[in-house]
Formats: C-alpha cells, sequence, structure tokens
C-alpha cells in the first residue's frame, strides 16, 4: 500500500541553518493497516507525513502509494491535520466543508450532499450541517475535519496528531472514533502522534522515530483484544509491556 | 467624513500588526442602540454649535448660516430638477469609477500577491504611480479626454484602486497556509486553491478596501466636478455657488450636506454587509488569543 525507501529531507540546504529532518528512513505498511507513527517532539513527523501527502517534495529517496511514486498529492488519500480551527474553512458551513474535495470526484451536488451527510452522520454529526465551524466546540470541529476525510472515501487517510489540541475526555471519544470508523471503511490509516499510550491504543503497529534527523528505531506489532475499550485494554498486560517498550524506545533517542 | 475611522476596522488591520487591538474590540461598547444614540448625539451637538456660531454672529451669517437653515435648504434641493441632475449625474460617475476600481483591482491584487514574480518585476510601477495624487492628474486627463464624464470615471477609477489593490494583497498575506494545504491535500490545483481559499479568505480585507475606496471615490468625483467647472455633477453645482454675486453660502452647504451623507450611509451599508457576510471572520478574531 505505502512503500518508502530511504527517505531524507534536508530544510534550508546549503544554507548555515540547514535542518536534516529525516535521514535513511524505510517503512511499508501493508493495506487496510492502521499504523501509529511515534517519536519526540520536533523530530520529523511531519515532515514525513506531507512528504507522504506530496505538499512537500523530499530531497531524497522515493515513496510510493499502491505502487505509484509520489511526485504530487496522491489520489484516494485524505489528510486530517491538528490544528481543526485552521484547516477547516471558516466561511463555509460544516456540510459544504464535508462536501468540498467531493468536487474531485465527478459527482454532482446532490450526491455530494448525500455523501457529506453521511460522512457528519458517521462521526456523530447528523445535525450539524447548517451550522458554521466557529459555532462548534474543538472536539466537534475535529470530527468535521475526519467526516470531511471519510467523505472523500480515501484508500490512504493521513492522520497528524489529529488529537492533539482537544480535552481528555474527548480525545478518548475521538480515538474510538477513528478505531469505529476503520471497521466501516476500507483504508489504511497512518497515525502520527507524540502520545505513547495513544499509539499502543489505537494501532495495529507501532513505528518508532529517532530524534530529528528521523529514521525507524522501532517496530512494533500490537495484539490487543479487540474491541478495544478505553478501561479493558489499558490495563490489560500486553498493554503495559507495550507502552513500556515504546516509551523506552522513544526516551532512549530522545534529548532529555 | 465616508473614510473615518470606525472602530470596527481597527481589527482588520490589527489582526496581522499584532495582538494589541484584540482588547480594544473586547471593550467594544455595549450595544447597536447605545452606538447610533451616541453617534446621533454628536450629530445633534455639532449642528448646534454651528447654529449658535451663526445665530450669536459669532461667525458671519453669510459664511456660515445657521445649521437649521442648512439642513432647510438641503431638504428641498432633491426637488430642484437641476439638482436632481448633477446628484444623479455625481453618482453614475461615482458608481462606475468604484465600480471598474474594483473590478480591476480585485484580480490584480490576486495576481500580485500571489505570483511573487510579477510582484516584483510591478513594484517600482506601483510604487512610482501610488504616491501622485489623484486631483494632480486632473489638468493632464481632461487635455488627453476632456471633462465629461469619462475624466470624472478615469480619475475615480485611479483613485480608488490603491485601497482595493493593497487591501487584496494583504489579505492574500494573511491566508493561513494550513487552510491551502488541507485543500492540496485533496488533490486541488493552485488555481483552485486560489479561488476556493485564498480568495474567501481574503474577502473581508477585500471589502473593507472597497468600503475605503467608496470613500476616496466620493472625494474624487466632486473634486473632479469642481476643478472640471463645468457640465453636470454635485460638484459643479457647488462651484457655480461659490463663484456667483455674491457667493450663494447656503446652496453650497448644502450641496456639502448630501455629500457627506452619502459618504455616511454607504459606510454604514458597507459596515452593516461585511458584519453580516463575514460572522465568521468576526468569530475567529475573537476566539484568537
Amino acid at each position: 500500500m505505502l512503500e518508502i525507501d530511504n527517505l531524507s529531507h534536508v530544510y534550508g540546504g546549503g544554507s548555515p541553518n540547514e535542518h536534516h529532518a529525516i535521514d535513511g528512513l524505510n517503512l511499508s505498511v501493508a493495506a487496510g493497516e492502521l499504523l501509529c507513527i511515534v517519536g519526540p517532539s520536533g523530530c520529523g513527523k511531519s515532515t514525513l507525513l506531507r512528504s507522504i501527502a506530496g505538499l512537500i517534495t523530499p530531497t531524497g529517496g522515493e515513496i510510493r502509494v499502491e505502487g505509484d511514486v509520489v511526485r504530487q498529492t496522491p489520489d484516494n488519500l485524505a489528510v486530517v491535520f491538528q490544528d481543526y480551527s485552521r484547516s477547516l474553512f471558516p466561511w463555509m458551513s460544516v456540510a459544504d466543508n464535508v462536501a468540498l474535495p467531493l468536487r474531485r470526484k465527478n459527482m454532482d451536488k446532490r450526491r455530494r450532499r448525500e455523501a457529506a451527510q453521511e460522512a457528519l452522520e458517521s462521526v456523530g454529526l447528523q445535525d450539524a450541517g447548517r451550522k458554521y465551524p466557529f459555532q462548534l466546540s474543538g472536539g466537534m470541529q475535529q470530527r468535521v475535519a475526519i467526516a470531511r476525510a471519510l467523505a472523500y472515501r480515501p484508500t490512504l487517510m493521513l492522520m497528524d496528531e489529529p488529537f492533539g489540541s482537544v480535552d481528555a475526555q474527548t480525545r478518548e471519544d475521538l480515538e474510538d472514533l477513528v478505531l469505529k470508523v476503520r471497521g466501516h471503511h476500507q483504508m489504511t490509516i497512518v497515525l502520527i502522534t507524540h502520545d505513547i499510550d495513544e499509539s499502543v491504543y489505537v494501532g495495529d503497529r507501532v513505528v518508532v522515530l529517532s530524534k530529528a534527523p528521523a529514521h525507524v528505531v522501532g517496530d512494533l506489532k500490537v495484539e490487543l483484544p479487540a474491541p478495544r475499550d478505553q478501561i479493558s485494554t489499558r490495563e490489560h498486560p500486553d498493554f503495559v509491556h507495550l507502552r513500556a517498550e515504546v516509551g523506552r524506545l522513544v526516551r532512549g533517542h530522545a534529548t532529555v | 467624513m465616508a473614510v473615518q475611522g470606525d472602530r470596527r476596522e481597527v481589527p482588520h488591520v490589527a489582526h496581522h500588526v499584532g495582538v494589541s487591538a484584540q482588547t480594544l474590540s473586547r471593550a467594544r461598547p455595549a450595544s447597536t442602540t447605545t452606538r447610533w444614540s451616541r453617534r446621533a448625539a454628536g450629530a445633534l451637538a455639532f449642528a448646534a454649535l454651528i447654529e449658535l456660531t451663526s445665530r450669536t454672529g459669532l461667525a458671519d451669517p453669510e459664511f456660515l448660516p445657521p445649521a437649521t437653515e442648512i439642513v432647510g435648504r438641503a431638504v428641498t434641493l432633491p426637488a430642484d430638477p437641476a439638482f436632481a441632475g448633477h446628484a444623479l449625474t455625481s453618482l453614475l460617475a461615482w458608481a462606475m469609477g468604484l465600480g471598474i476600481a474594483a473590478a480591476i483591482a480585485v484580480p490584480l491584487g490576486l495576481l500580485l500577491g500571489s505570483v511573487p514574480i510579477i510582484d516584483a518585476a510591478m513594484r517600482s510601477v506601483v510604487e512610482f504611480l501610488r504616491p501622485i495624487p489623484s486631483v494632480a492628474l486632473i489638468p493632464l486627463v481632461a487635455l488627453v479626454i476632456g471633462t465629461g464624464l469619462q475624466l470624472r470615471v478615469t480619475l475615480v477609477v485611479y483613485a480608488s484602486l490603491w485601497p482595493i489593490l493593497y487591501n487584496t494583497m494583504y489579505g492574500l498575506r494573511g491566508v493561513d497556509p494550513l487552510a491551502k494545504e488541507s485543500l492540496r491535500s485533496y488533490g486541488f490545483g493552485p488555481l483552485a486553491v486560489l479561488l476556493r481559499v485564498s480568495l474567501p479568505s481574503s474577502a473581508p480585507f477585500i471589502t473593507t478596501g472597497v468600503r475605503l475606496a467608496a470613500g476616496v471615490a466620493l472625494i474624487l468625483t466632486v473634486s473632479t466636478e469642481i476643478v472640471a467647472g463645468r457640465g453636470e455633477g454635485i460638484g459643479v453645482f457647488i462651484f457655480f455657488a461659490g463663484i456667483s454675486v455674491p457667493a450663494r453660502m447656503i446652496d453650497i452647504m448644502a450641496g456639502v450636506f448630501w455629500v457627506g451623507l452619502f459618504g455616511v450611509v454607504v459606510n454604514a451599508l458597507l459596515v452593516a454587509a461585511e458584519r453580516r457576510a463575514f460572522r465568521w471572520h468576526h468569530a475567529q478574531l475573537g476566539e484568537r488569543p
């Protein structure tokens, strides 16, 4: 589904401030997998995500999505950013926000509207379509951003610290929402987070990155009983063991 | 007059300048009714001052007629077909000039604001043209194209371009890169991003530019008419009231009254339209820490 070969990216190459964000990163993600990428803050996680999305062109290496080398934004890809208040369009109603990307899909207006409503229902916001983003809470705005991605029916959904800006309770709800929607939609999800517990709770697999320049320092399979549950999963001995393992890998490579 | 500061423009500018205006917008006086009654009180007090100055003989009533007489004369003017003709001609020049200016400045601003190479190439031309006072161009333009409607419209267009052009470019500079990336990540190209993200996101700034330009356009309409001194227009009406012997001061004042009132009303309507259309923008400003 997604292959990353020897990826590297340098910001401001040649200048005195040149910054090696990623160096020699290899990664392969299978179709239908929910992969969490963890790493210390500032390690180049977002650079990796933007490279996969074709928003920036990496200075070295190659990324392939469904076999095609990424040169611009791949088709059937959706991104959910951390900062929902900036990634939603404040001048549009919630329904219009969700429906807008569907213009790329050759759908007429009525079908776009139906698809948007359906996506809003799947994130529990069936009554919010006519509202504007600023009239919703932060957690609800992020649900809208997720609905926008779902409506697009992506085969690959990238999430960049999607729950980094909401409170703890909302965060748990949104984690469960992601687990729920992946069951209904056939898609591969790559979720970037700096929260170790979250990566183990949500992921089928957790990849740990080193501090910048980022490369893979750990790759763990998460085999926890399904369905996952905020209370029982988190007290499961395997969960406790895995989060300790991931924590050691993250910490071992973080600057203290 | 029309260009005068409304406190609600402050956040538009401060949005980019810094945080300081945030406190200003929070401290906005309570209700619309209070605000309007304060304004009305201010206008009445000013009228009373003119009235007193004139009636007491502090100023020669020949030169400063009492406010009640000015307003009395102003009220009768529209019934005078000659004055109505003057007013309509001015209105036409104003509206055409402002419309053409917006039709040029918004696309030009989008172009300059989104293509850095063209911006760099045009910069020196723009910087040279902008400081030229439009009124200084009246004799030149009059020689080339005559003194009719085309003179007024040309100068109104020239003067009104700048606020719209600059606000468009300014608005574009403030567009959130993440908003653009969000649309790009769904595979939309640069033109779609410009029209679907950058343009609506800058719309509040562009509209403020149009509102400022509406005031500039009014100034240019009337001053071009006065300088040209012939044909029709409120400026022509004022000009002839001024050169007649003895000068008809009451007509000058009544003409000025209408120009001022028009400016105030247009400004208020545009402010109200901005508030309605850009609720999301104001909500966003209020939320920013």
